[in-house]
């Protein structure tokens, strides 16, 4: 007979290795040989951290590159392929994970990803370059 | 017949976790935070990696995109559960 999960809800801070997000009652449950399991597949959870990203005009830096392009499902290659860059370029921003890319790399990273992430955005250059170093915790909602 | 069914069990963990079809355990949550591994690391790791099996572990061995060493372990149990990220 299936063990029926007994679900219940934590924030998980650090979301997605950034200091500034929160998921908010992220559903769990816990097992009794592999101890606590986040009952949410790992694409959701980064699909919702970069909309987070794109929507709160977060300034993107190598680690927020490196997210984005895991929830877009794109490699180095085909990432880089799409701004007519090398990958070791690409390579380069994620390895520098707190520094923030110059000013047009940053904004067509981030027109890229609101499109293919369908997030509306203002593409008004003054607004473009508008963006937001977080300093108390983005709340995301995990339902 | 046992080696058989030990390489079918591997390559169904590994098409489910290529099609993201995983769960996490808290702890690979956050060794992946620290490490800053993503899901497509973990994908990627799983697809190219060596892979081996211990007991009813199966670990891949192989690395992420800034070319480092990554190890992924997982376990089938109901749906394809991974335990630990290093």
């Amino acid at each position: 007979m299936k063990m029926k999960k007994k679900i219940y809800y934590e924030n998980l801070e650090n979301f997605c290795g950034l200091e500034y997000l929160t998921l908010q009652d992220a559903p769990m449950y816990k097992h009794s040989k592999y101890g606590e399991i986040i009952d949410l597949p790992p694409h959701e959870m980064e699909l919702l951290a970069a909309k987070t990203i794109i929507q709160n005009k977060v300034s993107i830096r190598g680690k927020e590159v490196k997210l984005l392009r895991s929830a877009l499902d794109l490699s180095l290659e085909k990432f880089a392929r799409e701004f007519d860059l090398a990958s070791s370029t690409v390579l380069k921003w994620e390895r520098a994970a707190n520094e923030r890319l110059s000013l047009p790399n940053e904004v067509v990273v981030r027109l890229f990803c609101a499109e293919k992430l369908a997030c509306q955005i203002s593409t008004q250059y003054s607004e473009l370059i508008e963006v937001v170093t977080p300093t108390t915790p983005i709340l995301i909602k995990a339902a | 017949m046992k080696y058989e069914r030990l390489l079918m069990a591997l390559e169904l963990v590994r098409s489910e976790i290529i099609l993201n079809n995983f769960i996490l355990t808290k702890h690979a949550w956050l060794r992946m935070t620290e490490r800053n591994v993503t899901r497509l690391d973990i994908v990627e790791c799983v697809r190219h990696g060596l892979a081996f099996v211990e007991e009813e572990k199966f670990h891949f061995v192989g690395y992420d995109s800034e070319g480092l060493k990554l190890k992924v372990i997982c376990v089938y149990n109901d749906a394809t559960l991974i335990i630990t990220v290093f």
